[in-house]
């Protein structure tokens, strides 16, 4: 019971309440609304209830005064105490102090119950917590009364036992129960000793002569009885279960083996190279002995160095004949062979193939997007059609022209994606709404990486076990997208990988990366901003979000959440017309190419050689900063951008200072042009020439050389058709494939001729919209076309076009260089023609008698001030002597020299 | 003095064209007077001190009066051209102007 517990355990603890209302039947509601009872005790209808809150049913609280309690010797904390609490008042002595007091006894409330209380003596307990303002009760319960005075025993707990110890089983003498008899019964023993019996045949019984007679063998004499074979059944019982004992027994095995330790070899050996310090090397340097040395093998080396330099001994004249003969090829070879062509029957259809892109690693691997063939106002028309249709990538093998390997869903349609090159399993793709998505595909690389896992491989499965998704391309959700409303707010034209050689920070300056992983992104949007994104977890401690990703989808990019953009370049305008709209663009860096860090190398060998040569130098190669990324200072930033209305624009992305608002913006483009007449569709840095780009668009392409913007280096006349598309080609370096609307491809060879293409080919009877080349095999080369019909054409390039003609890098950089200085001497002649303007002009001036008549050289204007200042010399040196405060023979102040 | 004749004859053979390099060794392997930075030079110096020991030990047991004067390596990039000595060795690194 709750009660005498409570005096039990003695815990001053505020839980004694409550443990008095366990069990209690009346106030169980009461314990329920314990904090409010105070509340509710003054509107209560019962005024009973402040002697019986928390009680069970027969006790009562009550407040003893200090006379009450002294009249009945049960002074609190003297007589009665917090351990001691429970005393047996003679209920006389109560009754008394009732009439006594009348009204104002303590016990008054209680009267009633105290003089139906049976029994002679009334038991009081002392209340130690002073609760609701009582601190004593009144047991008027015969039951509680027998509780309080015989409190339940509260065992101690028992204390743990221990887990009993285990004691291996004693052997026993052994105690008959009587089954020894029944053994007995059933063996068998000899019950008698065994007889020995000797049984020999006596001699004379075996003496007798033997007479043979012939009988006949018949049946009626019965002579003989044949024994028929007869199938005995009692051989036909089958023993269905006997009884058999099996013992397990672990099987031991011995087994050794040794090594054969011939003989005793190095397996690895380090060495050090040795070095002499500068004190030993001079002293040698200075023995007689080596400048005889010297003299002796210098002429020799010199001899065979100038041979080198006038003659190559080693040439290969068999080879390089052969160049010459075979570039006469006939037409026949320089046809485009028609390799494959893919086309999905579901989801092709009437949609338009924006970007193909091959997958850098592994061959025969192609992607595609597709894209609704909408203008702006069909989209709206029906963009209830396209948001339940997903827009998708379609990944490509050449070993199953029909049913595509992977699809990649995308939110919108995708205008341009790109695979990254460190891992190929990483795509990102910019969407027509102005999102970046990212796909893993990690998980389905056995589908791309297996060339023949389609319906061929039905014996794979065990009948019954198959597994129907394997047939089934499956579709790939994306793993992050970019937040809407920091990104891009138009269809993203372009998408880039950052080469991994170097990463920027938020200032957009260039680090070495050192991980050489593809972890940055560039994308370009029509809403005139070029953005530079991160793929990468920003603090190291990734929130914890609940993965609200859907199954199958892999969480490598579960951190990036709400992806905003690292770095904005914006590219705004002051000319009328609006801020540049980028289409495509181009930066120097490229993947694979380390250039720029092997320059920071040797810059800072350079800079810590000693001035003279010959010296060792030490250390080289140590990073500037100590953390270990170094800032690339000689990594060219900026970007070359063509625009939607066929501008070429120059501009640095590193934000400055703005000095009117002090923020960090873009500055204004270094350079800009109007180059084209339509959007710029291709921009295109050569493979051989790191500055070279193919710009085309409109109805023409022109070819510039970044930093030199006085024009282009060639310029095409505008074609009847719209171009779509350039490729510079991976082998040659001067030759390119356009692309244009009427579905044909240009092939043109700066070598051969300028003005026209060297072929022409039509591919499909669609406008083709995406070019893009890659090297398959050291003899195959591969173009990628696709078209606005949703099929992608698969070409391959003929031997004349891909293989380089001996002497042709050397023949394409000096036309380069021609162009160039043709550009120069361009732009010197237009100096000049304008200084001869000024000429002219100034001529007519002088002729309508404006203009001053001879407009002094910078000499002459110095030969005039000089001799006016001699002549204020004098001047004043006279009028002082004149004044008298100089006399005639103090010395003259010193002309200048006029000469 | 001698040193200053060996510095100049130095400065002559670096300015030829296509030189990329000199580095003087003595018949240990040990590098005395180079041009180029200490990494490639010991490159260098280990791997042709085994190859001139190994050719001048090869051409004096096809014929016990012959001796090596002079090692010429052509290789795709650049030629090498080593002048072994009683004490010293030679080598000289050069990229022929003609492709």
């Amino acid at each position: 019971m709750s009660k005498p517990a409570s005096r039990a355990s003695q815990k001053p603890a505020t839980s004694s309440t409550s443990r008095l209302s366990n069990g209690s039947a009346k106030p169980r509601d009461t314990s329920a609304q314990k904090p409010n009872k105070h509340n509710s005790n003054k509107k209560s209808n019962n005024p009973f209830d402040e002697y019986t809150i928390d009680c069970p049913p027969g006790l009562y609280r009550l407040f003893l005064s200090s006379g009450t309690q002294s009249n009945l010797n049960i002074r609190s904390d003297e007589d009665i105490t917090q351990e001691d609490n429970f005393r047996s008042i003679p209920k006389q002595a109560i009754l008394d102090d009732i009439y006594n007091k009348q009204a104002l006894s303590d016990f008054s409330p209680l009267r009633k119950q105290i003089e139906e209380y049976p029994e002679d003596e009334i038991t009081l307990v002392y209340d130690y917590e002073f609760q609701h303002d009582k601190n004593f009760y009144i047991c008027l319960n015969i039951g509680l009364k027998e509780l309080i005075h015989n409190p339940p025993i509260v065992l101690p707990p028992e204390p743990q036992k221990e887990p009993p110890k285990y004691q291996p089983p004693e052997s026993k003498p052994w105690v008959s129960q009587g089954s020894e008899k029944e053994i007995d019964e059933h063996s068998f023993k000899d019950k008698r000793p065994l007889l020995k019996f000797n049984v020999k045949i006596a001699k004379e019984s075996l003496k007798r002569n033997a007479h043979f007679i012939d009988i006949e063998s018949d049946d009626k004499k019965n002579l003989n009885i044949s024994i028929q074979p007869f199938e005995d059944s009692s051989f036909q019982t089958k023993m269905i279960e006997t009884e058999i004992a099996i013992q397990a027994a672990p099987m031991l095995l011995d087994s050794s083996a040794q090594t054969i330790w011939r003989y005793p070899k190095n397996a690895a050996t380090q060495s050090e190279p040795r070095f002499l310090d500068k004190k030993e090397c001079e002293k040698i340097l200075g023995q007689e002995d080596i400048k005889s040395f010297i003299n002796q093998s210098i002429p020799e080396l010199e001899s065979a160095l100038q041979q080198n330099i006038l003659f190559n001994a080693f040439e290969n004249d068999w080879e390089l004949l052969g160049d010459e003969m075979s570039s006469i090829g006939g037409p026949g070879d320089m046809h485009l062979k028609e390799y494959q062509s893919f086309s999905d029957i579901h989801n092709s259809k009437n949609k338009v193939v924006t970007c193909v892109q091959w997958h850098p690693e592994l061959k025969g691997i192609v992607a595609m997007s597709l894209a609704e063939n909408f203008n702006f106002y069909d989209r709206m028309d029906n963009i209830s059609k396209s948001v339940i249709t997903p827009s998708m990538i379609l990944i490509w093998s050449f070993f199953d022209p029909i049913q595509p390997k992977l699809f990649l869903e995308a939110p919108d349609d995708v205008f341009s994606f790109a695979f990254s090159h460190s891992d190929p399993n990483i795509i990102a793709g910019g969407c027509i709404n102005g999102q970046v998505v990212l796909w893993d595909i990690s998980p389905w690389e056995e589908r791309i990486k297996n060339p023949r896992g389609d319906h061929r491989d039905k014996d794979l499965f065990i009948p019954g076990f198959e597994d129907e998704t394997y047939f089934q391309t499956p579709r790939i959700r994306y793993c992050a997208l970019s937040s809407l409303e920091h990104g891009h707010s138009s269809p993203i034209t372009d998408i880039f990988w950052l080469p991994d050689h170097f990463e920027i920070d938020r200032m957009g300056f260039p680090t070495e990366s050192k991980d050489h992983k593809n972890c940055q992104l560039m994308t370009a949007a029509t809403d005139n901003q070029i953005l530079f994104w991160d793929t990468r977890s920003k603090s190291a401690n990734t929130k914890k979000k609940d993965s609200d990703l859907p199954m199958n989808v892999p969480d490598t990019f579960k951190h990036l959440g709400n992806w905003r953009p690292l770095l904005k370049v914006s590219l705004p305008c002051s000319d009328p017309g609006g801020d540049f709209a980028p289409t495509k663009f181009s930066i120097a860096e490229k993947q694979g190419d380390k250039s720029t860090i092997e320059l920071e190398d040797k810059l800072e060998i350079e800079k810590k050689e000693d001035p003279n040569k010959g010296q060792f130098v030490a250390g080289h190669g140590k990073p500037t900063s100590g953390k270990g990324s170094r800032l690339l200072q000689h990594l060219n930033t900026r970007i070359s951008v063509g625009t939607e209305d066929g501008q070429y624009v120059y501009v640095d992305w590193l934000p400055q200072k703005d000095a009117d608002t002090s923020k960090l913006t873009t500055s204004k483009a270094e350079w800009y042009q109007s180059i084209l007449d339509g959007p710029i569709v291709a921009m295109k840095r050569s493979p051989f020439f790191k500055d070279i780009i193919l710009i085309a668009g409109g109805t023409g392409f022109n070819i510039w050389r970044e930093k030199v913007f006085s024009g282009a280096l060639l310029q095409t006349k505008s074609f009847s058709k719209r171009i779509c598309d350039a490729e510079w080609s991976p082998t040659r370096p001067g030759v390119f494939f356009i692309a244009k609307s009427d579905g044909t491809v240009d092939i043109w060879d700066l070598l051969d001729r300028t003005h026209v293409p060297i072929l022409t080919q039509s591919i499909s009877i669609n406008k083709l919209t995406y070019l893009s080349c890659k090297i398959v095999a050291s003899n195959q080369q591969l173009i990628a076309l696709g078209d606005s019909m949703g099929t992608l054409h698969i070409m391959e390039v003929p031997w004349s076009l891909r293989r380089v003609v001996s002497g042709e890098y050397q023949a394409v950089k000096a036309y380069f260089a021609r162009e160039t200085e043709r550009r120069d001497y361009v732009k010197q002649r237009w100096d000049f023609r304008e200084e001869e303007k000024r000429e002219i002009e100034r001529q007519n001036a002088l002729k309508a008698g404006l203009g001053p008549p001879h407009i002094p050289t910078e000499d002459e204007i110095t030969f005039r001030l000089k001799g006016e200042y001699n002549e204020y010399l004098q001047f004043e040196a006279a009028i002082l002597r004149e004044l008298g405060l100089r006399d005639d023979d103090d010395d003259q102040p010193a002309a200048i020299a006029v000469n | 003095m001698a040193v200053n004749e060996a510095e100049e004859t130095f400065k002559r053979l670096a300015t030829l064209p296509g030189v990329q390099g000199i580095i003087v060794m003595n018949n240990d392997g040990i590098p005395i007077r180079t041009t180029l930075p200490q990494n490639k030079t010991a490159l260098y110096v280990g791997l042709i001190h085994g190859l001139a020991v190994k050719t001048k030990s090869a051409i004096k047991e096809m014929d016990h009066q012959n001796d090596l004067t002079f090692i010429r390596l052509r290789s795709h990039k650049d030629e090498v051209l080593i002048a072994p000595d009683k004490e010293f060795t030679m080598i000289v690194i050069q990229k022929p102007a003609i492709q």
